[in-house]
């Protein structure tokens, strides 16, 4: 690489890095946005629900997780609709 | 959802107590506090909420983790995303509004799938004629719990991968 090329990447890569940090070090600033990113988080981890399975309905998970993908009719047909909303 | 829907939940009715009672009295504290997220469908001529669904985040896990662990199977939790909650207003029921608000569903947790990691989309039916609808659309019900339902993100991937090509 070219010191021109190498200077040119340089400059955009701190360009880059200023920028990540500049935003973090205001999202730090604000403190309601501080306190509502610590509760979301804190609310997410904390309601996140265990959906416990026994042996066979754990087996029969985990033969469908390593299955090829597979397209389900009814579905592709769903995703072909329009929505009242479209 | 937002603030607006919690008048408008007032009037909201399925049929079912405990999901009317959800959505007036829980569902917004829920998405405001990221419990949950709680997407409804307006029906703007009446002002009403038409039908509702909840998705978080949640983890299917072996029953017995020790055994999974004495029979070598390293496999951890597996990331998934639970439809918590579902409801279709009397008013609207039997219109195919139902099978859009899954499909939403599928689309929001699609998106999610980008940005972390997700494999596959649980619901638990509230009945067997729930569970028939949720078939109906590619759903698996569980071997031994008809009730409890469970699609890849993989099949919805294709489907629609399928829907879209010419």
């Amino acid at each position: 690489m070219s010191r021109g090329k190498a200077a040119a990447v340089f400059t955009l890569t701190r360009d880059a890095t200023e920028r990540t940090v500049k935003i973090a070090r205001d999202a730090m600033r604000n403190p309601k946005e501080q306190k509502d990113t610590t509760r979301d988080a804190g609310s997410a981890f904390s309601t996140s629900e265990t959906l416990v399975l026994d042996e066979r309905a754990w087996e029969e998970f985990v033969a469908a997780l390593e299955s090829p993908p597979r397209e389900i009719p009814q579905l592709v047909e769903l995703f072909r609709a329009k929505a009242p909303w479209d | 959802m937002e603030q607006g829907d919690i008048y408008r939940a007032q009037r909201f009715d399925c049929g079912v107590v405990v999901l009317n009672d959800w959505l007036q009295k829980h569902a917004w504290p829920s998405h405001q506090g990221g419990g949950a997220r709680v997407y409804v469908a307006v029906e703007t001529a009446q002002d009403l909420i038409a039908a509702y669904f909840c998705l978080s985040a949640a983890q299917a896990d072996h029953a017995v983790v020790p055994l999974r662990v004495s029979q070598g199977m390293g496999q951890s939790p597996i990331p998934v995303v639970l439809i918590g909650r579902f409801g279709v207003d009397t008013r609207f029921q039997g219109s195919g509004l139902g099978r859009f608000m899954v499909r939403h569903a599928f689309e929001e947790t699609l998106k999610t799938a980008q940005w972390i990691g997700v494999r596959a989309v649980m619901i638990d039916a509230k009945d067997q004629d729930a569970a028939n609808f949720y078939e109906s659309l590619g759903f698996t019900a569980s071997v031994n719990n008809p009730l409890r339902l469970f699609i890849m993100i993989k099949d919805v991937k294709r489907s629609l991968a399928v829907a879209a090509a010419p």
